[in-house]
């Protein structure tokens, strides 16, 4: 009898447990399918990531094309394509084993050379390989899955560099036939081994790209970037939708199920539409103002503090962003969680606003009264309003200020120039996985900021030994060394952290908010 | 007549010469640099270098000017900087949806007009001059931008009647276009209706006093006969005017409404050139723009010749 009532409650079990997993599957299987539609606001030039610092074009084609390594949801770097790797000789060789069965859009499995050809291309002319070529040495095919990565000296943030989404920075692998067809020019014709495949290109209209049916995707569990990536939808159609308006009303009929950047004074109005969710991310962006170094009164550390001591951070918060749900202050350069936060960055004068020191250090700096230059793009409400916000403080000390407000092009050029400017208010990724990477921005004549002095020279110094360092706890001491010396010398600084307000529709699923939208893994209900 | 007519268009070599001219020169002196747009904000300076070197972008301005004018005489606009493709090719995939998007403008706009107009002068000084009245004062004042997005509110968002953006040619749509191109369309109507609703108003209350409308009425003629084959015709001299000048006004109209609803148009083509200053596609449409203005006016100065028997230009 015993026997009996067992074996009926394994057949019970066992019928139980087809039916879950028959239930789970045809869920599964429910889920593929279905064309995303979704309205960006930027075009871009091409879809070349090598050939440009637009990391909008990076954000669409990381569905096409992967990394050797990527990050995951806690800024974990993970191999991706490759399977393992092994650091050698204290940081001057990296062996990198590929995973095998990778195929690539053109039927081809990728392998070593594929990886050769795309890098070496991307240490030509990627922003990203150019910071990583005057320390490289040489990359080599030790066989078809297996290569090795020698440099002339210690390079600690390589592996980071590789996986980094700042300015297109990422290595990806492109087939090694088209990198011959291409060279160094634009590529037009893309053959990667990401879950989507390019289809269609419409300049200024869309892009569209379909499903890879033999994508092969990574053994790990998928966390943002890193890890498997399960390509649901049929295709995916990138709209370039420019007016904001527009954007909002496609997601409010159905057109759209995903609209980037809308305005985030509607944030209750979506809250109440019951098809409709807010996406807030963070960390998005930082509010950077940046001095020009070179220019007087700003020639001077003191002067550039004095304009800390005098801004009252909360307050343009509110004047440039406007609801305290998309904006927190931050000194730091990375926010809390990221490997490399230093959580006293800047005490002592971040958000400390005292106009009082400020005019003492001004006399201390032999400002003349000279009228200063806020250099800022009219386009953005978080540059237009926090220039315009910035006048009006900096006016209420007595200090001369002349806004300059012009669109982008002008902008950028304006900027690049050492006089006629001598503050620009800019955004900055916050994402940034490798404290290397401010090494672009930081440091003798880096960038716009025309700094040159005994202080930039000894933050040269600071990012050579960070440079070097591959053990984390040192290099984290580095960090601190260099967040200090930032907010003492401050040839820049971050005002505070903010969110752009992003919206989808509620039957877009799993969608997860990463620092550049993601559509693998999301599904149509 | 035939000397006229060829005297007229030789006329418009200066004319477009001048034009270049300036097109050229605005272009080329207006502030940003293209190269820093394309590479983006954090492209090194020898990268930046490099490209400029690669486009042409580092010799000589007059230099730059003479071989631009040579290739235009030849109808070589150059290359797009941003879409990497001819400009002449460009402009000839963008001109489609933007004359589709002025001709149905233009047909909405005239028979509103028209019928708004005639209205008016029929019953002047009644309710329904007032009532015509109103609405073209409407249509004149009402910016496009902001009616664009009101038609968008009510006929894409709470009727759901049309999208609110986007744009499928016909070759593929088929009369599936025509859901692209109505909210557009109609937004620039509105002011074309307006304009042509007040002309016609004005110079039919002219027509109707003169004698032989009266006359016309004495015999018994019955008033649809009065209002349209003989008050109508003899009002259209500046009523064509105003609408050959307007066709020109309504195809620079469509920069804003192209950009606002997301049609590949000449407009929107434009809008996005001067947004990341490529700068030979901003050359073709500002000389494409004064080449239709020229080419309308003297199409509307041959049409008076053609309406009007009196006028003799030999």
């Amino acid at each position: 009898m015993k026997k009996k009532l067992r074996l009926s409650l394994i057949v019970l079990l066992i019928v139980f447990s087809l039916l879950i997993s028959s239930t789970v599957l045809a869920q599964e299987e429910d889920r593929f399918g279905g064309t995303l539609n979704t309205a960006f606001q930027m075009s871009v030039a091409h879809l070349d990531t090598d050939n440009s610092t637009d990391s909008m074009i990076s954000a669409m084609m990381n569905h096409v094309y992967e990394g050797l390594f990527e990050f995951d949801e806690n800024l974990n770097l993970t191999p991706h394509l490759a399977a393992s790797y092994e650091i050698k000789e204290n940081g001057l060789v990296y062996d990198v084993k590929l995973r095998e069965d990778v195929r690539m859009h053109n039927g081809e499995l990728m392998d070593a050379d594929d990886v050769v050809a795309s890098f070496r291309r991307w240490l030509e002319i990627n922003n990203g390989g150019q910071l990583v070529a005057p320390h490289f040495d040489e990359i080599e095919k030790l066989d078809q899955y297996n290569i090795r990565f020698k440099f002339e000296e210690v390079y600690a943030p390589f592996l980071n560099i590789l996986a980094s989404p700042v300015s297109n920075q990422k290595f990806v692998v492109r087939a090694e036939e088209v990198i011959d067809e291409f060279g160094t020019d634009v590529i037009d014709r893309h053959v990667g081994t990401g879950p989507y495949k390019y289809e269609e290109w419409v300049p200024d209209q869309k892009l569209v790209l379909t499903r890879f049916e033999d994508y092969t995707p990574s053994p790990r569990e998928g966390s943002f970037f890193a890890g498997e990536r399960i390509p649901y939808l049929n295709k995916i159609v990138f709209n370039f939708i420019p007016d904001a308006q527009v954007r909002v009303s496609g997601v409010q009929t159905g057109q759209f199920h995903f609209a980037e950047e809308v305005p985030r004074d509607q944030y209750q109005i979506f809250k109440m539409d019951q098809n409709i969710k807010n996406v807030i991310i963070y960390p998005d962006r930082m509010s950077m103002l940046i001095f020009n170094n070179a220019e007087a009164p700003f020639d001077n550390k003191y002067a550039r503090q004095a304009i800390a001591y005098a801004l009252d951070f909360e307050e343009l918060g509110y004047a440039m962003i406007g609801d305290p749900q998309f904006w927190r202050l931050e000194s730091a350069l990375h926010e809390k969680g990221n490997p490399w936060h230093v959580s006293d960055a800047g005490s002592g004068i971040y958000g400390v606003y005292d106009p009082e020191k400020a005019k003492q250090l001004l006399e201390r700096a032999g400002y003349d009264g000279q009228p200063l230059v806020i250099l800022s793009g009219q386009d953005n409400q978080m540059e237009r309003q926090g220039a315009i916000a910035i006048q009006d403080q900096l006016e209420k000390i007595g200090i001369d200020v002349e806004l300059q407000l012009f669109d982008r092009p002008t902008v950028v050029e304006r900027r690049a120039k050492k006089e006629g400017w001598h503050m620009h208010l800019s955004p900055f990724i916050k994402v940034v996985p490798d404290p290397q990477i401010h090494q672009g921005w930081t440091g003798t004549n880096k960038w716009i900021t025309n700094w040159d002095s005994k202080d930039s020279r000894q933050m040269d110094q600071i990012f050579a030994e960070m440079l070097r360092e591959v053990d984390y706890e040192q290099r984290y001491k580095i960090v601190e060394r260099m967040q200090a010396e930032l907010w003492d010398s401050v040839p820049y600084f971050n005002i505070l952290d903010y969110s752009r307000l992003h919206i989808r529709r509620t039957e877009l699923k799993n969608f997860q908010a990463g620092w550049q939208p993601f559509f693998w893994n999301t599904y149509l209900e | 007549m035939r000397n006229y007519i060829i005297k007229r268009i030789l006329l418009l070599i200066p004319i477009l010469f001048i034009v270049a001219l300036i097109a050229f020169f605005i272009t080329n002196l207006m502030p940003g640099d293209p190269v820093r747009v394309i590479l983006g904000n954090m492209a090194a300076e020898a990268e930046i270098v490099r490209v400029k070197a690669s486009l042409g972008l580092d010799q000589p301005l007059i230099v730059r000017f003479f071989k631009w004018l040579a290739n235009i005489v030849r109808g070589n606009f150059g290359d797009s900087l941003y879409l990497n493709a001819p400009v002449s090719q460009v402009l000839a995939e963008r001109i489609r949806p933007t004359f589709l998007i002025a001709v149905f403008a233009e047909v909405f706009g005239i028979t509103a007009g028209l019928l708004l107009g005639i209205l008016a002068a029929v019953k002047h000084r009644k309710f329904l001059d007032q009532f015509s009245i109103t609405i073209s004062l409407f249509g004149i004042s009402i910016p496009s931008f902001w009616l664009a997005l009101i038609l968008m509110y009510i006929f894409s968002v709470r009727l759901g009647w049309f999208p609110v953006s986007g744009y499928e040619p016909f070759a593929e749509a088929g009369l599936g276009t025509f859901k692209y191109i109505v909210l557009p369309a109609v937004t620039l109507a509105f002011m074309q209706a307006g304009l042509i609703a007040r002309m016609t108003r004005s110079a039919m209350l002219d027509t109707l006093k003169h004698d032989y409308i009266r006359t016309a009425k004495s015999k018994g003629l019955s008033t649809y006969s009065i209002v349209f084959k003989h008050a109508l015709k003899n009002s259209m001299l500046p009523i064509i005017t105003v609408i050959g000048h307007n066709f020109a006004v309504l195809l620079g109209g469509t920069w804003i409404v192209e950009t606002i609803f997301v049609i590949p148009g000449t407009g929107f083509m434009a809008i996005n050139a001067i947004m990341r200053r490529d700068i030979p596609v901003i050359q073709a449409s500002i000389i494409f723009v004064a080449l239709i203005y020229v080419v309308l006016n003297l199409l509307v100065d041959l049409s008076y010749a053609f309406l009007n028997p009196k006028i003799r230009y030999q």
